[in-house]
Order: C-alpha cells, then structure tokens, then sequence
C-alpha cells in the first residue's frame, strides 16, 4: 500500500448503534482500488452490518463513508442505496425468480440504452461462463450458476464497488472450493474493486488480498492473508484464524520464553522479562520426535488422510495439538516424544 | 430385510383402492350432473338460452368482475401495509383484518339490509335529521347487484389480503434491497419487483374469492340478482326440471374450471420460485405523522364494515331486539351442532384414509386421486347438491323397486330423503379442507422418523401409536374444526337437501330473512359468526407461530 494513492474507499471512526447496543464502534478502514477484502469474524461481530452501511441499507450513528473522494453517509445522512453505484450479491443470491437470467442480468441496465445494454449482457453471460444460458429461469440452474448469474448481474451496472454477503455460504463445500478462487480471479481480471463478507476462513484465504478480521464491531486486524494466520495481531485473531492452543510460558529476557515444551527463542517480545504469557502453539509447530525428552500423552487422534492430528496432554496438564505423517500410528494413552519448533513465536498476555 | 418388509403397511394393500374410491366420490356429482345435461331435449335447452341464461351469464360475469376488482382494491394495499410497515395499530390491525372471514355473505347480507333499508336506523336517523319523508330522497338500494358485490367483497377480501400479506413477507427485504443496489428508487422497486413477484399468490387468493362469490346463492336469492345458483336452485325446485337445472349446472361448472386453471397455472409459477430464505428482519418502513393514521384508516376500513357493525348489529338485535323462543333455538343449535360434527369427523376420516394412502403408496393414481379429491371445494353448494340428489335417489327407486319385487313395504326414500344425502354433499365440498389440513400435518412428520422407528424394531402399529398420533393430534383437531365450521355456515347445499322438517341454524336465519324478520333471524346468525371466528383465530396463532420461526 503506497500512502500517496487516495483510497477507493475510505471509512473513519464509523459507529452504529442497534437501540442502545453498538453493533460498530470508531471503525477505520480503507481499501484501495482493484483490491479483494475479506471481512472475517464470527457471526455477530458486525461484518454484515458493515457491508450493509457501505451499501447505505443502515444508518450511521458517527463517523464517515467516503466513496471515490464522495461522501456516502455521515451522522443524519445515508445517500439512497441507488445513488451510490455499489454492486451487491447476497447470501441466498436474490435472483429475481419471475425473470430470465438475462433480464435478471439487464435489471440494474434500465437506463442504458437497448442495444448497449444488451452487448453488455452478452459480454457479462460471456464473463461469468454462462454464454447460452440467458433464456433460462434461476431455477433451472445449479447453485454455483445461480450465484454466477447474481454476481453478473451485481456488476453490470459498471459499480464502482462490489460488495459479496456470504455468497457462498450456501453452497456445499466441494463447490465452494473452485468457486471461489474463480470469482477471485475474474474479479481481479476486471479490476473489480470487492468487499466479501465471510466466517470462513479458508474461504477468506482463498478469496482475498487483504483480510479485516472483526470481533465485537471492531477490525482487530487488517493484513494479508499470511500475516494474518503467522503473525496474528491480537489473542482472538490468532484463535479465530487457524487451530491452535495456549499454554502458559514465561518471558525470561525480550527475545526468550520458557515453557513446558522448552525454551523458545525466535521473536522479539513487548513484555518485561518475568511476567507471564499465553503462548499460542499451533499443531504444526509440535513436531513427534521420539528422541525427544519431551513427552506427551495421546488423549485423543484422528486420522486426516496425509497425517495424524493427536491431541496431546502435556506434564503441566494443558494440552497441544500435534500433526505427524500418517506412519506415525499411536494408540490413545501412549505416551510420545514431542518437540517444538516454531518459526514465529507468538505470546500474548493472559 | 424383515423390518422393513413388515413396515410397509402391507396389511392394507386395499388402502390404494380406498383413495380411488374416495376420489370417484368427489367425481360422483360431476358426472351425474354432465350425464343429466347430456341427455336432455335440445327444446329445453332452447327455452333456458333464450330466456334466462343470458341473464345469468352477465350478471354472474358482472359480479365476479365487480368482486374482483373489490378485494384487489381491498387486500392488496392493507396486505402491503401490515407486512411491510409499521404505523399506530399494526399489530392489532394485522389479525383484525381477518374478522371478516368468520362472516358468511348471506348474513352480512341480511344485517346490511337490515341497517340499510328503508326501515333502518340509517335512513330513519336521517329522516329525523332532515325532515324528508319517503320519497324525498335517493338513497343507495343495497339490494341490488351493486350490494351484492359490496357485500361479498366485505367477506372475501381477507382471501387476497391472506396469500398478499404471506408472500410479501416472504419476499423479505433482500429483494428490494437487490432492486436499490442496482440503482432503482423505493417505489421503483416496489411495482417493478414486489408486485410482479406478489402477483402469483394474489391471482390465487383472488381465484379463490371468485370461487365463492360463484358458489353464493344467499345473498344473490336475497338480494334478487339473478345468477346461475338462484337459476339451478329455481329450476331444480321451482319447476322441479331436474334436467334443466343439470344444465346450467354444467355451464356454471365451466365457470369453475376456468378459475381452476387459472389457480393451478398462477401456483405453477410460484413453485418454481426458489424459496428465499427470509434473514434480515424485513427493514419496516415506518410510517408518522399523517401517513401512519392514513395507513391505519386504510386497514380499519375493511375492518370496521366487514366486521364490527355488522356483528355489533348483530348482537344488539339478538341482546335488546329479538324474541327468542330458546327451546326451539337450542334445537336448532343442536341440530346444526351434529350435523356439522358428524360430517367434520367423516371428512376427516376420508382425508386421513387419503393422506396416508398417498404417503405408503405413492403411485402416481394415487397422487391424481389425492388432487382430485381437493378439487370439490372449488365445486358451488348447488351443483353438488344436484349432483349427489341425482345418483342416490336413483338408487333409492332401485331399492324401492327390488322391496316391493320381494313383497316388501317400501322403505320409503332410504338415502336422498336422510341425512345421508346432506353428509356426501358436506364431504365432497369439504374433504379438500381436511384433506388440507391433515396434509400438511403429515408432511411434517418425516419418513425418517418412520425409519428410525423402524430401525428400533418397531412395528407399524407402534409408529402410529407413538409418532404419528402424537404429532398429528393438532393438525387433525384444527382439520375437525374448520370443516366443522364450514358445514355450519353452508347454505346452499343443507337447504336443497336437508330431509323435510329439519332445520339448521343457517336454514333458520335464511328463512326468517326471506320472511323479512330480519331481527328474529339475527340470534342464529350472531352464533354462526361466533363459531366461525374460532377458525379465524387458530389461523392468526399459526400465522404468528410461522412468523416467529422466521423473524
């Protein structure tokens, strides 16, 4: 992100109040033109009512919506949904079921004239891979074409914005996986500047450039995809984004941390040396080694194909997870070597 | 494998030929009805074009197109308002708007007239205001076919405003939010969206009020408008041509198809909709300031005319007005009482036959067995009436015949002359209510759960005994109740074939009404209503109980 460039999208100390809870509270953020964002987090922390403000379906309590250098909605002024030019495609996909998929692509180009409108239908039914389907009725398509259909029909228009409402949380989960990384890619293609929502992350990941993860009406971290799973920025981002564990450790100098695994040394620490954290080991970081001194008893295991994942009771009683290759069979209640060996270290306080 | 073999209720293989037979009953009067008209003189015929029908063609037309345009005007905007706005008295106005449906048109009919007419509070309290005496002054006759149409639309908007309010909050706000999106206004989107989408569920609701607004003969007798019921019911007993009055049984019967089809060809589009799942509590427009009272007098309207005065009306005629003889009242509560009960209990009896029939045999004879069997409600009173008289008096000479070949005394007209020939009526016309009913209280009992049952080592018996019984108690009670209320409020039917000297509590009022005792026949309509509100108001629960689960 180049600090010169004027974001697309720009949102400042934005608040919204539902009676007297506050779904958001001081929101920043901003999003450049031509980026895929994620709004991750679990049902409730607000990122629906986010997207719903940005689309001017929800008054704002405080702060400002700003769109390509225009105000959107501040305090006492929401700028009616239809002046704004954000696409929209919605979680059951909304498709008008009484229209064709041609006029249910044609519906948002009541204002264009009829023969440029029409190209443009052709061009969009060519986009999303469905040249030839325009006489048939939503029903008679699968899930994936629906919400193709639905995202065509989102951004004929020419928005300058598109925003995606858990699109796809209603299609199983093989579909999901190709879909996703495909809509990514044509959105990218087209220079489509997109918001998603999601409580997915695999579909965050697999969807976006940049990755807000919200809890409780605030962004708690906004990155990519990478840091945000390696470097998580607070307790409930690295617990949210991944599997993983906490187990107390104790901080013996700014670059050290001692725990029940051992000592771990790699990351530079904010906290004085003595006090107490939470380390957080994900199952990737706690490797088998049966010469290890480290030992560890099998509570539980399931078989994943390509490996093992045991879970794992340590001397101190708390509990890590453990991936090993799928040579590796042990029984429930044996005990095993383990070792740590994590790249980044991360701790936070208790 | 043996479990599943014993579940497969093969100790009722008969229970497919059950459903066939069941369905050739609601078949019965139609058929006898186009038999008796097929083979008729072509004179007569002449006679009844040349004369009558083509009043009764124009003004059956007249009425449908006037009630029509009456609960389109009436439902749709107060269905609108109570599903996607808030404004002073809503949430009363919601349920309120359903009153009506506990009113049978030929007693609001009989209370407007009263009110109305020259003698009525309404003219006289003017007379006393003005000074002007007969004569003196044009005042709307609500006895004609302008009142007719009033009255029915008064009754039977709550069709329309039924399936509109449904699917509008079915709609939800996505599909508005979708239109504003992709940049139309508020009421834009609302006539280029929820109205097209809407439209499916209004032509059935409307298609449903056109069905009974054929099948009045109460209020159109009373209020002397010729059409085809009062022309049958004419020619059936006051010419007693039984071929004629088949005639134009069949011509209305046309009519009655035709607004099948309609029904059936606008559902056929809906199911196709994808259901959406309402998620966002549909964003309410609230309504201030002026807009909210308008709102709200738009919603009481219908309210208060087809509601509370004629049922206040009622009540202050049967409190301070009637003399009512109790003894004789009570006897015909009573016989209104078992009559209704006796046919609630067989229709039910043969709708659950049906349902489960169609559940363990789902062959496609069946299935068109099932559909059949819900099409009598679309049948009017008089043509079943006909059509059940014709068959079992057939048989009655039959018997007759083979009793006194035997040197028997004749028995005397065993079935169409009894109560038999009123209950086939009451269950052709109303087994489509149980059938609904029962129908789809059965659906929610999952063949999974039969399975899992089955899966236990259950046997079938046992699965009836502690699944389905329990589960579909209510469903069962509400199906007895609705078909109970029905036949209560039936006129047409009871009073072409009720056995001589009985009389019900719809008869009753229907005969003091042609007698101009207007008053007198307003306890048994006041108890009529009363009754009739009870399925109104296991409606409103439902209705409620459903938004809940989706809110």
């Amino acid at each position: 992100m180049t600090e010169q460039q004027t974001a697309l999208l720009e949102i400042t100390d934005l608040a919204i109040d539902y009676g007297t809870t506050h779904a958001l509270a001081g929101l920043d953020l901003s999003l450049q033109q031509g980026q895929l964002l994620c709004l991750l987090g679990p049902s409730g922390c607000g990122k629906s009512t986010l997207l719903r403000a940005i689309a001017g379906f929800q008054d704002v309590a405080a702060g400002r919506i700003v769109l390509a250098n225009q105000l959107m909605s501040r305090a006492g002024f929401n700028m009616a949904p239809e002046q704004r030019h954000i696409g929209m495609v919605f979680q059951d996909n909304a498709l008008f079921p009484h229209l064709t998929v041609r006029a249910n692509i044609a519906f948002g180009l009541h204002q264009w004239p009829t023969q440029e409108a029409k190209q443009r239908v052709e061009s969009l039914l060519s986009m999303v891979g469905l040249t030839g389907f325009g006489e048939r009725y939503p029903y008679e398509l699968s899930g994936g074409q629906q919400q193709r259909v639905a995202l065509a029909r989102a951004v004929a228009p020419k928005c300058s914005l598109l925003l995606l409402d858990e699109p796809f949380s209603g299609l199983d989960a093989a579909l999901r996986e190709e879909l996703v990384p495909e809509i990514a890619a044509l959105l990218k293609r087209e220079g489509i500047t997109s918001i998603l929502v999601s409580h997915d992350q695999k579909e965050a990941f697999a969807f976006a450039d940049q990755i807000a993860v919200m809890n409780h009406g605030k962004i708690e971290q906004l990155t990519s995809a990478y840091e945000i799973y390696h470097k998580p920025a607070s307790r409930f981002v690295a617990d949210f984004v991944g599997e993983g564990d906490f187990i107390v450790g104790q901080v013996l100098d700014n670059q050290q941390v001692s725990c029940v695994l051992g000592n771990i040394t790699n990351g530079t620490l904010a906290y004085e040396a003595g006090s107490k954290v939470d380390v957080f080991v994900r199952p990737d970081d706690v490797l088998h080694d049966d010469s290890s001194s480290t030992k560890g008893r099998i509570i539980s295991k399931r078989f994943r194909g390509t490996h093992f994942l045991y879970r794992v009771e340590l001397a101190s009683g708390e509990q890590v997870a453990c991936f090993t290759d799928s040579h590796h069979n042990h029984g429930v209640g044996e005990d095993i070597g383990i070792k740590l060996n994590m790249e980044h270290l991360l701790a936070f306080r208790p | 494998m043996n479990v599943s073999q014993r579940f497969k209720f093969r100790y009722f293989p008969s229970l497919k030929w059950v459903a066939l037979a069941v369905a050739a009953l609601v078949l019965l009067p139609i058929v006898a009805v186009l038999q008796q008209a097929a083979f008729v003189g072509n004179d007569l015929w002449l006679h009844i074009w040349q004369t009558v029908l083509l009043d009764y063609v124009s003004n059956s037309l007249l009425l449908m197109l006037g009630v029509g345009a009456g609960v389109l005007m009436m439902g749709v905007p107060a269905a609108w308002l109570a599903a996607m706005c808030q404004f002073p008295g809503r949430r009363w106005l919601d349920w309120a708007l359903l009153l009506p449906l506990a009113m049978p048109a030929y007693i609001i009919a009989y209370t407007y007239t009263g009110i109305l007419d020259y003698a009525g509070p309404v003219q006289s309290g003017l007379r006393h205001l003005t000074g002007w005496g007969y004569g003196d002054y044009w005042f709307w006759q609500v006895r004609s076919l302008s009142g007719a149409m009033a009255m029915m639309v008064l009754v039977l908007y709550p069709y329309v405003y039924l399936t509109a309010r449904a699917t509008f909050l079915e709609q939800s706000s996505v599909s508005m939010d979708v239109a504003r999106s992709l940049g139309y206004g508020r009421w834009q989107a609302w006539f280029t969206v929820a109205v097209p989408m809407a439209r499916p569920a209004i032509i059935a609701g409307l298609t449903l009020a056109l069905m009974e607004t054929l099948a009045d003969y109460g209020t159109v007798q009373y209020f002397g408008v010729t059409t085809f019921t009062t022309g049958i019911f004419r020619t059936f007993y006051g010419f007693g041509d039984t071929a004629g009055a088949a005639q134009l049984a069949a011509v209305l019967l046309l009519f009655v198809v035709t607004l099948i089809l309609v029904e059936r060809w606008s559902r056929r589009r809906q199911t196709y909709h994808v259901k959406a799942q309402p998620r966002a509590i549909a964003a309410t427009i609230v309504l201030v300031g002026w807009r909210g009272w308008l709102a709200c007098f738009v919603c009481l309207i219908p309210v208060v005319f087809g509601f509370i005065i004629p049922a206040g009306q009622l009540l202050w005629w049967t409190l301070f007005e009637a003399h009512v003889q109790w003894s004789s009242f009570w006897q015909l509560a009573w016989n209104s009482f078992y009559l209704s009960a006796l046919a609630a209990v067989l229709a039910v009896c043969l709708a659950l036959l049906m349902a489960y029939a169609k559940r363990f045999y789902p062959h496609r004879s069946v299935r068109h067995a099932v559909t059949l069997a819900g099409m009598g409600y679309a049948l009017p009173g008089t043509i079943i009436a006909i059509g059940v008289m014709l068959p079992l008096a057939w048989l009655d000479h039959r018997i007759n015949d083979a009793f006194v070949w035997l040197g028997w005394a004749s028995p005397g007209l065993l079935l169409s002359g009894t109560l038999v020939v009123l209950l086939l009526a009451y269950c052709v016309r109303f087994l489509a209510v149980a059938l609904g009913g029962i129908q789809s209280g059965l659906g929610q009992v999952s063949p999974s759960l039969d399975e899992s049952a089955k899966g236990m080592g259950r046997n079938a018996w046992d699965v009836l005994r502690l699944i389905h019984i329990p589960l579909m108690r209510s469903s069962v009670l509400t199906a007895l109740l609705v078909v109970f209320v029905d036949v209560l409020k039936e006129l047409p039917a009871t009073l072409m074939l009720r056995p001589f000297d009985f009389n019900t509590l719809a008869v009753r009022a229907y005969e003091l009404a042609a007698d101009e005792q207007l008053i007198e026949a307003a306890p048994a309509s006041l108890m009529i209503v009363l009754v009739g509100l009870i399925p109104v108001l296991i409606l409103n629960r439902a209705i409620n109980r459903r938004r809940r689960r989706t809110a």
